[in-house]
């Protein structure tokens, strides 16, 4: 159980790197996908609102430290979707098991976590700075898709590693 | 057992996620420390350096690519230049057939060599003209440089032609300083050999040899060649005289047929 953690920790490095190095070959006009969300979601939706927030909330100090943003700001968003991402899953237990049910049900879970974690990082970021929040909002939204694109199959990718583990 | 409470108390993920919010909101209070600008800049030191990798990389890539990009531009540009080379040549040539043509007293079509036959002694050349355009059998074919030899034989689109450097040719000169006629004739080697030239004859080297115009094919005065070496022997009755054919032979590419009448009914001479 402990190897999951340390793999969780290196995907976590991992992302960190490639979010800041190699971003740009993915990007489209000015989408990048979030990759330390994604990671969060995905440990919320296997290992239960604990761990996710917990995830979350270290996943966003990495992610404030790689930023020029208000520090614990990242880290408040993301525990917050990371607890969430445990929680929206079980919503639709009667999805059944399937690839496609799977596959529905990550994308929502991504997509509410993310939709949440943009509306406090964004609304709490522009306090004060007068910079036009539904604007920014509305940027954030096909941002959202696309990571959810890349999302899917991060999230096919780890969930295979850790059936091996478990 | 305190510590097993609070361990208990954590594991609830509601009190778990206020902490957190709790915590993080706490670190937005620690915003401007200097620690934490300290950390802040040693990370982006490190993500600047690793940008700067990336960039070098990315422009080694393209240099790489330009490169590649440029040496095919130097080749086409080469291809370009040689085209335009040989269509320089090629209006040079041209022009001086122009010339040859409104200057020349006869009827002349012009033609472009598309072949030919290179057995060693019956050299020959084939056009891209023939009976469909009037070219018949004896029409002699010329070029801006001189006499090139006379029509063999015809089909309707091409025909071939049998130059002077050739063991079956035969052509009535004459030497342009004494006016004396001789007969061209080919045996071997790059020259031709005028023959029939009287000992008691002056002929100098570098005389003109033109067609004499004592045939049906060849038209009077057009340059054969000029004359080279000069060997005479007590025991024969005529100069053995070589000639160097004016026409490059072996790079002619556009000639003229002149039409004649009588072209078909001449006799080899």
């Amino acid at each position: 159980m402990n190897n999951i953690y340390w793999f969780y920790g290196l995907l976590f490095l991992g992302a960190v790197l490639f979010q800041t190095t190699l971003i740009d070959f993915v990007q489209v006009m000015y989408m990048k996908p979030d990759l330390i969300l994604i990671l969060v979601v995905i440990i919320g939706m296997r290992h239960g609102a604990v761990v996710g927030s917990t995830a979350g909330f270290f996943g966003g100090i990495l992610s404030d430290l790689i930023s020029s943003g208000l520090f614990g700001l990242g880290a408040l968003g993301m525990a917050v979707a990371g607890h969430l991402a445990a929680l929206i899953p079980a919503w639709f237990k009667e999805g059944g098991d399937t690839t496609l049910s799977k596959l529905v049900r990550f994308l929502i879970t991504f997509f509410l976590s993310g939709v949440v974690h943009d509306i406090i990082y964004f609304t709490i970021g522009t306090i004060g700075s007068g910079a036009p929040w539904l604007e920014s909002f509305a940027l954030i939204i096909p941002n959202l898709f696309y990571s959810a694109l890349f999302g899917v199959l991060i999230y096919f990718a780890v969930t295979k590693v850790i059936r091996e583990y478990e | 057992m305190r510590f097993q409470s609070i361990l208990h108390i954590a594991k609830r993920p509601g009190i778990l996620l206020l902490f957190y919010i709790f915590l993080a909101m706490i670190l937005m209070n620690f915003n401007d420390g200097g620690s934490l600008k300290g950390i802040r800049g040693v990370i982006l030191q490190t993500v600047e350096w690793m940008d700067a990798v990336k960039y070098d990389w990315r422009s080694r890539t393209k240099l790489r690519q330009d490169n590649d990009a440029l040496k095919k531009e130097i080749f086409d540009l080469n291809l370009t230049n040689q085209k335009l080379r040989e269509v320089v040549l090629e209006n040079s040539r041209l022009k001086r057939l122009l010339k040859l043509k409104r200057e020349s007293p006869h009827d002349l079509v012009a033609a472009r060599v598309i072949g030919s036959g290179n057995e060693r002694g019956y050299s020959s050349l084939i056009l891209d003209v023939g009976s469909a355009d009037s070219v018949a059998q004896n029409m002699a074919v010329v070029n801006a440089d001189g006499l090139v030899g006379k029509i063999i034989s015809t089909s309707a689109q091409q025909s071939v032609v049998q130059i002077l450097m050739n063991y079956d040719s035969w052509v009535d000169a004459r030497l342009e300083n004494s006016r004396e006629m001789a007969s061209i004739t080919y045996s071997s080697s790059s020259w031709l050999d005028l023959e029939y030239v009287a000992r008691n004859i002056p002929v100098e080297e570098g005389e003109l040899v033109n067609t004499s115009g004592m045939s049906d094919i060849y038209p009077a005065g057009i340059k054969i060649g000029i004359v080279t070496d000069i060997f005479e022997s007590e025991n024969d009755l005529f100069k053995k005289i070589r000639v160097k054919p004016s026409v490059n032979f072996y790079a002619v590419e556009e000639v003229f047929v002149i039409r004649s009448a009588g072209a078909e009914k001449a006799s080899g001479e």
